[in-house]
C-alpha cells in the first residue's frame, strides 16, 4: 500500500467516526428535547396531579355536602389527566424501561383509590365516622405506594434526562484523536517530501491538510457551542425546572397534611408532624424555594415569581397557625373555615386561597424556565446542523486530495 | 469545561431526589395507620384476662367501681372553678358513632356521651350548651386531665386499676364487654373454633389483642391503630371478623348493617367520667349529676336513641356502690 493510500484511509476513517459521533451527540441532544425532557416533566405532572387528587378529595370532604363544583372538577380533573398521562408513558415507553414497571403499577391503583375516596364520601354524607377512616385509608395508599412509585418513575426518567445531556455534550475525542493523528501524517509526508525533493508545497497534501484542519476546526466549534448551549438549557432550564416541580409537590403534601388534620379531627398528630416537616422542606433554609430563588438568578422574571411565591407562603404559615391555634382550643369549625372557607363565603383569607396564589406564582416560574429551555435546547441542536455531513464531505475531500497530491509526486519520478 | 459542567448538574439531581423522597414519606405511609379512639383500646391492659394488676394491690375488678358519695354542693375548688369560668371543657371522641361524632350536615356533636356531657353542664352550670368540646388525641387523654386543659373525660373510657392510680373517675355510668364482630354471612359463631384459619382484626393493644395472644384459636390476628379501621378493612374483605368493646362494635355495626355483634361478652368493663386525680368535690358532683341521671330516665332515653338499635334492649343503667 502506498502512502497516498494510506493517507487517504487514514482520512476516510477520521470522515467515517466523525459523522457517527457527531450524529450520535445530535441523536442525543434531540432525545433531550423530544424524548427525555417532556417525559421527566410528565412524570412530574403525574406526581403533582396524584399529590392534588389527594388534596383536593380532603377539601370535598371537608365540605361535605356543600361540596362545590369547583372542587369536585378539580378532582376529576386531575384524575382525569393522571390516567391520561399514565397512559402517554405507557404508550411511549418501551418494554425494558425502569419506569414501565411504575406505570403498570399506578394506572392498575388509580381506579382502587378513586373508589376508596368515593365510599369515604358517601359514608360521610350519611353521618357515619367510617367515611373519615375510609378517606384516611385511601390517602394512606396515595401518600404511601402511590406517590412512592410516581416519585421512583419521575427519578427514572430525570436519570434519562441527565444521561442524554451527558451524552449530547460531550467532545468527540476519538473523531478528534484520529483527526489530529490524520493532519500529522499529512505534515510529517510534507516535510518528508520537501526533504527529499526541496519542494516547497505539493497541492495535493496542502489542500488536504487544510480540509482537515476545517473538519476539526468545525468540529471543535460547533460541538463547543452546542455543548455549551444545552449546558445552558440544563442550568438555566432543566434543572430549576425540576426544583421548581419539587417545589410544587411539596407545596402539595403541605396541604395535604393540613387537610386530613380537619378529617382526623383531633385524633392523631401525625398529620401536624408532617406540616412541620414539609413546610420546612418547602420553604426553610435549603428547602425547595430557597434553592429555586438561587437557581432562577439569571432570569428575572422567573425569580420574581419565585419571590412572591415565597412571601405567599409567609400568608399561608400565618393563616395555618392560626387555624392550627382554633383547631386547638375545640373550635373546628373555624379551624375547617379558615382552612378551606366557609360553604358560599368569602374565602380569600384562607390558607388554601394562599396556597392557589403561591401554586400560581411557581406555575408562573415554570412557564419561564420551560421557554428557556425550549430556546437553548434548539440553540443547542442548530450548533451542530450540518456537522455531520459537512465533516464527512470534507474528509472526503482530503482523501482525495491526498490521493492525488503524492500520486502526483510519483508520477513525476517515474 | 463540558464535562465539568455535566458533573455540576448531576450533584444537584440527588440532593433533589433526597428531598423528594423525604417529602414522600408523609404520615399514613402505612395503610392502616388512621384514628383516634384507640386510648379507649390500648389502656385496658389492667383489665386483660391474663394481666395483673401489681400496681394497686388493694383494688380489684368489683373495688374499681366504687367510687365516691354523691354531693350536690357546688363549693369545692374544682367545682367553683368550673362555675367561676362560665363553661365545662369536655375532652371528647368525635370519630365513635353513636358514642362521640360530628354529623357532617349540622356540624353538631352527637352520641351517648356527648348527651351525658350536656346533662353534666345543665346540672354544674344551669345550661346545657355551656360546654367547651374538645377533641383530644388518644395518647393525650390523660395528660389533658393532668395538666388541667379539661375537666371531665367523656368518652368510652374504661375504669381499671390501672387508671385510678392516674385520674379519678366517677362511677360506673356504663356495662361494655369484649365481643366478636363478623359479618351477617360469616360461618363465626363467637370468640371460639370457628375463628381457625379466619383473619381477625384488633387494635394494637387493646384488651381484645391480649385475648387474641392468649388464644387466637389458630387465627390470623391483623393489627390495627383503631377499631374503626377494622370496619374499613372488613368492608374491603382483608379480614374476617373484629374483635372490640360490644360498646364501640355496636357504632360499627350500625355504620355497617350487614355486621353483627356474635358470641356474647367475652369479658366485663365498665365505663366512667374520669376527672383529674383528686378533684374529690367534683367526682362527688358528677356522681350526683349520674344519680339523677339514672334515676330521671335520662339514661334510658339516651340509651334507646343511640344503643338500642345495635346493643338491644337493657333492663337499666349499671349499679353502683359509694364508700367515702
Amino acid at each position: 500500500m502506498s502512502f497516498g493510500t494510506g493517507l487517504a484511509l487514514l482520512a476516510l476513517l477520521f470522515g467515517v467516526l466523525t459523522y457517527v459521533q457527531v450524529v450520535q451527540r445530535t441523536d442525543a441532544a434531540s432525545s433531550v428535547v423530544e424524548h427525555s425532557q417532556p417525559l421527566s416533566d410528565d412524570a412530574a405532572q403525574i406526581f403533582r396531579t396524584l399529590a392534588d387528587a389527594d388534596t383536593t378529595a380532603a377539601t370535598g370532604f371537608l365540605q361535605a355536602g356543600n361540596e362545590t363544583a369547583a372542587v369536585r372538577d378539580e378532582y376529576n380533573n386531575d384524575i382525569q389527566t393522571a390516567s391520561t398521562l399514565l397512559a402517554q408513558a405507557a404508550a411511549s415507553a418501551s418494554v425494558s424501561d425502569p419506569g414501565q414497571h411504575q406505570i403498570q403499577q399506578l394506572t392498575a391503583q388509580l381506579p382502587t383509590y378513586t373508589d376508596y375516596v368515593g365510599v369515604a364520601g358517601a359514608n360521610d354524607r350519611v353521618g357515619y365516622p367510617l367515611g373519615g377512616a375510609y378517606l384516611q385509608y385511601a390517602s394512606a395508599q396515595m401518600q404511601g405506594p402511590m406517590l412512592a412509585e410516581a416519585k421512583t418513575l419521575y427519578t427514572a426518567e430525570t436519570n434519562r434526562l441527565h444521561q442524554d445531556y451527558s451524552n449530547a455534550r460531550s467532545l468527540p475525542w476519538a473523531a478528534l484523536g484520529l483527526g489530529l493523528i490524520a493532519l500529522i501524517a499529512l505534515v510529517r509526508m510534507q516535510i518528508q517530501l520537501f526533504r527529499s525533493t526541496n519542494r516547497v508545497a505539493n497541492a495535493g497534501l496542502v489542500l488536504s491538510s487544510l480540509a482537515v484542519v476545517l473538519a476539526l476546526g468545525w468540529l471543535v466549534t460547533a460541538q463547543n457551542l452546542a455543548a455549551s448551549a444545552l449546558g445552558q438549557s440544563s442550568t438555566r432550564g432543566s434543572e430549576p425546572l425540576q426544583v421548581l416541580n419539587e417545589a410544587q409537590i411539596e407545596a402539595l403534601q403541605c396541604r395535604g397534611a393540613e387537610n386530613l388534620n380537619l378529617v382526623a379531627r383531633g385524633s392523631t398528630t401525625d398529620y401536624s408532624t408532617a406540616w412541620d416537616s414539609d413546610s420546612k422542606q418547602l420553604a426553610g433554609s435549603g428547602g425547595f424555594l430557597t434553592v429555586a430563588q438561587s437557581m432562577t438568578g439569571a432570569d428575572a422574571t422567573a425569580q420574581q415569581a419565585v419571590r412572591a411565591a415565597e412571601s405567599d407562603f409567609t400568608t399561608w404559615d400565618s393563616r395555618h397557625d392560626a387555624a392550627t391555634a382554633a383547631n386547638n382550643s375545640g373550635d373546628y369549625d373555624t379551624a375547617v373555615a379558615d382552612t378551606i372557607g366557609t360553604p358560599g363565603g368569602s374565602s380569600t383569607q384562607t390558607t388554601n386561597a394562599a396556597f392557589t396564589q403561591l401554586d400560581d406564582n411557581l406555575n408562573t416560574a415554570i412557564a419561564h424556565e420551560r421557554d428557556n429551555f425550549n430556546q437553548l435546547a434548539a440553540q443547542g441542536r442548530g450548533d451542530t446542523t450540518g456537522l455531520a455531513a459537512g465533516t464527512l464531505t470534507l474528509a472526503v475531500m482530503a482523501a482525495f486530495a491526498a490521493l492525488w497530491g503524492v500520486n502526483r509526486r510519483a508520477a513525476e519520478y517515474r | 469545561m463540558a464535562g465539568r459542567r455535566v458533573r455540576a448538574a448531576k450533584r444537584v439531581v440527588p440532593a433533589a431526589a433526597a428531598l423528594l423522597l423525604a417529602a414522600v414519606a408523609l404520615p399514613g405511609g402505612t395503610p392502616v395507620d388512621l384514628q383516634p379512639n384507640h386510648l379507649t383500646l390500648t389502656a385496658r391492659v389492667g383489665l386483660a384476662p391474663t394481666s395483673t394488676d401489681s400496681s394497686a394491690s388493694s383494688c380489684n375488678p368489683v373495688s374499681q367501681n366504687v367510687s365516691l358519695t354523691p354531693s350536690t354542693s357546688d363549693s369545692g375548688p374544682d367545682v367553683q372553678a368550673i362555675i367561676k369560668r362560665g363553661r365545662l371543657i369536655a375532652g371528647i371522641d368525635t370519630n365513635s358513632y353513636e358514642w362521640g361524632f360530628r354529623d357532617p350536615s349540622t356540624g353538631q356533636l352527637e352520641g351517648f356521651d356527648i348527651t351525658l356531657v350536656h346533662a353534666l353542664a345543665q346540672a354544674i352550670l344551669g345550661n346545657a350548651n355551656d360546654v367547651e368540646f374538645l377533641s383530644i388525641p388518644t395518647a393525650d387523654r390523660i395528660p389533658a386531665l393532668q395538666s388541667g386543659e379539661v375537666d371531665v373525660v367523656v368518652r368510652t373510657m374504661t375504669i381499671s386499676c390501672a387508671r385510678e392510680q392516674q385520674v379519678s373517675f366517677s362511677s360506673p355510668y356504663f356495662d361494655a364487654g369484649q365481643e366478636v364482630l363478623v359479618p351477617k354471612s360469616s360461618t363465626i359463631t363467637g370468640y371460639n373454633s370457628t375463628l381457625k384459619g379466619k383473619r381477625v382484626c384488633a387494635a394494637t393493644g387493646s384488651t381484645a389483642a391480649d385475648f387474641l395472644q392468649t388464644n387466637d384459636f389458630g387465627s390470623t390476628v391483623v393489627p390495627v391503630e383503631n377499631q374503626l379501621n377494622c370496619l374499613v378493612l372488613m368492608q374491603l374483605g382483608l379480614i374476617d371478623a373484629t374483635i372490640t368493646d360490644n360498646a364501640l362494635g355496636a357504632g360499627q355495626v350500625a355504620q355497617d348493617p350487614t355486621t353483627h355483634l356474635v358470641g356474647g361478652l367475652m369479658d366485663s368493663e365498665t365505663y366512667g367520667v374520669a376527672m383529674k386525680l383528686g378533684s374529690t368535690d367534683l367526682v362527688r358532683r358528677v356522681n350526683a349529676v349520674l344519680d339523677d341521671f339514672r334515676d330521671s330516665g335520662a339514661w334510658m332515653d339516651d340509651y334507646n336513641q343511640w344503643l338500642r338499635n345495635s346493643l338491644g334492649p337493657v333492663s337499666g343503667p349499671p349499679s353502683v356502690t359509694y364508700s367515702g
